[in-house]
């Protein structure tokens, strides 16, 4: 019995998560955005989905996912230009090689917490900004970036337009299917516990820090994923796919949806490339409005929209709640 | 390399890491004290710089010097009372997004009113043509700079250890609940740090300003090299701050004559080496953070 | 063979000894308590066995092997399993969560990456889980979020999160410290009630004398690091030594 409805509400959320992701191509356009926006969103979603992994899980805030997203970027799309038009061979040599590094630099930054990991993550993503721009620019075409790649091809057939979102779409359900069952997995469990009270975990028999690193490391992969799969849709590689801009929007893009819901940061990268591609044409502001928005976020509704239900919830039914569950925030 | 190139390159070093020590002494002193991670530290910085410009093009040098460490001082005690007061009880992680969107804020509004392309920002007109000290010609506003930040961490060290709000503050960095038990107005202590360390970021913005010239970037491009400096040295150790500071511009003053490749990455080469062998930073105490 | 043999535990802070030269033997079934004064060096003990800080001399045995220099998490598998002073539990997870850790953790032990598992292959771990919360009396409240929950409940739940890795040797750290006097009695009661089949053995930390001579059939005195006495309940309470440091300024 309950074997089938827990396996029946899987199927369920999958259905319409594969429902949205397959018709945002065509729904975008009514709202006013472009088609080859929704390929955008969706790249940007897996990013987001794996960034969720390691900090809304375990709490760790990164600050140099960028590294991963163009360290993916620019191997793709190096073998892109200059060794085969496969893609499936482009991505897997992408992310086999930022797993490795994110791998080391998990074992190296996981040591310190809080304000100590945001900054050596930042530090780590603007050293390799830094290498790609002078020393390795022979490679990555430094202040050009990479430009001038040639368009992928599966199995013979050209990946652009619809077919390359399809494509992203595919690894879109998977990366969502794939990090939904993590979370749900005991291993989810102890990341989630990371984040409660790491001590208390360390003195339950677990070793806190190898689970950490597999969280960095599936959160890299993630990003790894989603920056091969932005250079051969853009056949481009920015050098701002390093920058810790990007690090920054990552960030923003999960406070807007909500950390550690999945599909929250998934929402909120579409939100924020959304009012980007429509506020942009209207307003040279568009940062200083994203900001705003951003701040607003984190001040008022620090568990992004997907908190607003229940904050709404909360806010109606105030006087009927009795007050006894109040008291007990600040407790720990 | 001669003698005269070394000294030159030494001098150089000392001037970038000036720069760097005032913007990490501020945030260490407030990360000591408050145990707020300030990411729009660097957006200070670009305050300073920004604001000298207007006050020094407008009314000259001399009003610069006075208003900008002033003004700032009020920025920074704003900052406090305005935003900052709110999340001292909050996770490091709501500290660290709600400066950092408070940075691109006003990163974004600099953008708004001051373009955002590079501004030229000049020295007083005294102390920009290179001077003979002896082993080489030196632009004398680099010479300022050294002289300046001296003079700013003699004050600040006179300050912590001579006077009784130096004593709050060396106890509160060494213990936050000890201000607690000392009966101490911890609203008020906190809130004078938060200006000090702003103060110190306009003075490095105002000093920064004339020898790198400014764009809305500044403050971020600062932000983060002066963080490694803070961890490097130990978070909430001062001594700590200026030694890494001096160091770090050391590192990249040098790098440039040695190896150029890496004179942009070093300071990250340094930073990553020095957290592997020694976590807490060269002097920090065991078991923060 | 001793469950838990400590000899010569000596541990110092920047000059200060914290712990001197102490030790004790915990037998197996026998129901020990560490008592002394605020300040004598019980945490700093206790501390030192968890594997939390290390010491500067001495040996722990713990059925005949060493757990000096192992990590903490190595300790609490091998069956040394602690309660804390102030509950630490998982405040954001629910109270059911927060045991199938535990449980979780007994299973897999110290790192295992399932991370595809479904929620349904950890049945045994949730009932086991379950079966901990029923010992403690929380499974009407299996649901609620653990931060939710009152001061004393917050501390059956992490007995209860602590009881789910059937520990060999259960260390707890002043079990009824701010708690009112009804869940005082209760909490008494449930450990007189718990570990009577010699699953596990209990060693107590208290200054609540009432506690420690309901609860504890062998008591180790600590007095500034050392320990001045070590004896049954009532050699304890006839010793002048302990009289002296301990109990006599207590009484005032």
């Amino acid at each position: 019995m309950k074997k089938q409805s827990l396996f029946a509400r899987d199927s369920i959320y999958m259905l319409i998560a594969a429902i949205v992701i397959f018709s945002l191509r065509w729904t975008l356009p009514l709202l006013g955005g472009y088609s080859e926006l929704a390929t955008r969103m969706l790249i940007f979603s897996i990013l987001v989905l794996g960034f969720d992994i390691l900090v809304g899980l375990t709490g760790y805030l990164s600050f140099g996912h960028a590294a991963f997203w163009g360290i993916g970027a620019y191997i793709c799309g190096y073998i892109l230009l200059h060794f085969t038009q496969n893609i499936l061979v482009a991505m897997i040599l992408g992310v086999l090689i930022v797993s490795i590094i994110a791998f080391l630099l998990g074992i190296i930054t996981l040591r310190r917490h809080g304000i100590y990991f945001a900054i050596l993550t930042l530090a780590f993503a603007e050293m390799f900004y830094y290498l790609a721009l002078a020393p390795l620019q022979k490679w990555t075409g430094g202040d050009n970036g990479l430009t001038g790649i040639k368009t992928p091809q599966l199995f013979g057939l050209e990946l652009s337009g619809l077919a390359m979102y399809i494509f992203v779409g595919i690894w879109t359900l998977i990366a969502l299917y794939t990090a939904r069952r993590i979370k749900n997995s005991p291993y989810g469990l102890m990341l989630r516990a990371i984040k409660s009270n790491e001590e208390r975990l360390t003195f339950t028999g677990i070793n806190v820090f190898r689970y950490k690193v597999m969280a960095f490391l599936i959160s890299g992969i993630f990003a790894g994923l989603a920056g091969t799969l932005f250079a051969a849709y853009e056949t481009y590689v920015p050098t701002e796919s390093l920058h810790w801009t990007l690090s920054g929007e990552i960030v923003i893009m999960s406070v807007i949806g909500g950390f550690g819901t999945l599909i929250g940061p998934m929402m909120g990268a579409a939100i924020v490339l959304y009012l980007e591609n429509v506020l942009s044409a209207i307003t040279d502001q568009w940062n200083l409005i994203l900001g705003v928005i951003f701040m607003s976020f984190v001040i008022f509704l620090p568990g992004g929209v997907m908190s607003l239900s229940k904050q709404l919830r909360r806010l109606f039914s105030r006087d009927q709640v009795p007050a006894n569950r109040t008291e007990s925030q600040g407790g720990d | 390399m001669s003698f005269s190139q070394f000294a030159l390159q030494l001098l150089t070093g000392l001037q970038i890491g000036a720069i760097y020590v005032l913007v990490a002494l501020g945030l260490t002193l407030i990360f000591g004290t408050l145990g707020v991670a300030n990411f729009a530290h660097g957006a200070l910085y670009m305050i300073g710089a920004y604001f000298g410009l207007v006050v020094s093009s407008q009314l000259g040098w001399g009003w610069a010097a006075l208003l900008v460490p002033l003004g700032l001082f009020g920025v920074g005690i704003l900052f406090d009372r305005g935003l900052l007061q709110f999340f001292y009880k909050r996770p490091v992680t709501d500290q660290i997004l709600v400066t950092f969107g408070l940075a691109i804020i006003i990163q974004e509004l600099a953008r708004t009113i001051f373009g955002g392309t590079t501004k030229p920002f000049p020295a007083p007109q005294w102390a920009r043509i290179p001077v003979d000290i002896g082993f080489g010609y030196y632009p004398p506003w680099r010479l300022v700079i050294i002289a300046v930040t001296i003079i700013v961490v003699i004050l600040l060290f006179i300050l912590l250890r001579y006077t009784k709000f130096g004593l709050m503050v060396r106890a509160g960095m060494r213990d936050p609940e000890m201000v607690r038990y000392l009966g101490i107005d911890a609203t008020r202590l906190f809130t004078i740090v938060v200006g000090l360390g702003a103060m110190f970021a306009g003075v490095a913005g105002i000093m920064g300003g004339p020898a790198y010239s400014i764009e809305p970037g500044s403050g971020m491009a600062m932000l983060v090299p002066s963080f490694l400096v803070v961890v490097i040295g130990g978070m909430g150790s001062l001594v700590g701050a200026v030694i890494a500071g001096l160091l770090m511009g050391l590192a990249v003053s040098f790098s440039v004559i040695f190896v150029p490749a890496v004179s942009q990455v070093i300071i990250y080469l340094v930073a990553v080496i020095v957290l592997i062998v020694r976590p807490r930073g060269l002097f920090g105490v065991e078991g923060i953070g | 063979m001793a469950l838990l043999e400590v000899k010569g535990l000596s541990k110092s802070f920047g000059g200060l000894m914290a712990v001197n030269n102490a030790g004790l033997t915990v037998e197996e079934g026998r129901p020990h308590s560490i008592i002394g004064p605020n300040g004598a060096g019980k945490s700093t003990f206790l501390n030192m066995i968890i594997g939390r800080l290390k010491p500067d001399k001495g040996s722990v045995l713990f059925s005949g092997q060493s757990l000096i220099g192992l990590q903490p998490q190595q300790i609490n598998q091998r069956g040394v399993v602690r309660v804390f002073q102030s509950p630490a539990i998982y405040p954001e997870m629910t109270v059911l969560e927060n045991v199938t850790v535990s449980t979780l953790a007994k299973r897999d032990g110290t790192f295992k990456f399932n991370f595809l598992e479904r929620p349904l292959k950890r049945k045994d771990a949730v009932t086991a889980a379950e079966e901990a919360l029923t010992e403690v009396d929380l499974i009407g409240q299996q649901h609620e979020e653990a931060k939710n929950l009152s001061y004393g409940n917050k501390r059956r739940l992490e007995l209860a999160m602590c009881l789910a890795q059937k520990p060999r040797l259960l260390l707890l750290d002043e079990p009824t410290a701010g708690m009112s006097q009804s869940d005082t009695i209760a909490t008494i009661n449930l450990l007189q009630k718990l570990g009577k089949n010699g699953e596990f053995t209990k060693v107590i930390i208290e200054h609540d004398m009432h506690v420690v001579f309901t609860l504890a059939e062998h008591i180790t005195v600590l007095h500034q690091g050392t320990v001045i006495a070590d004896g049954s309940p009532d050699e304890i309470k006839n010793s002048e030594i302990v009289q002296e440091a301990y109990l006599g300024g207590m009484e005032e």
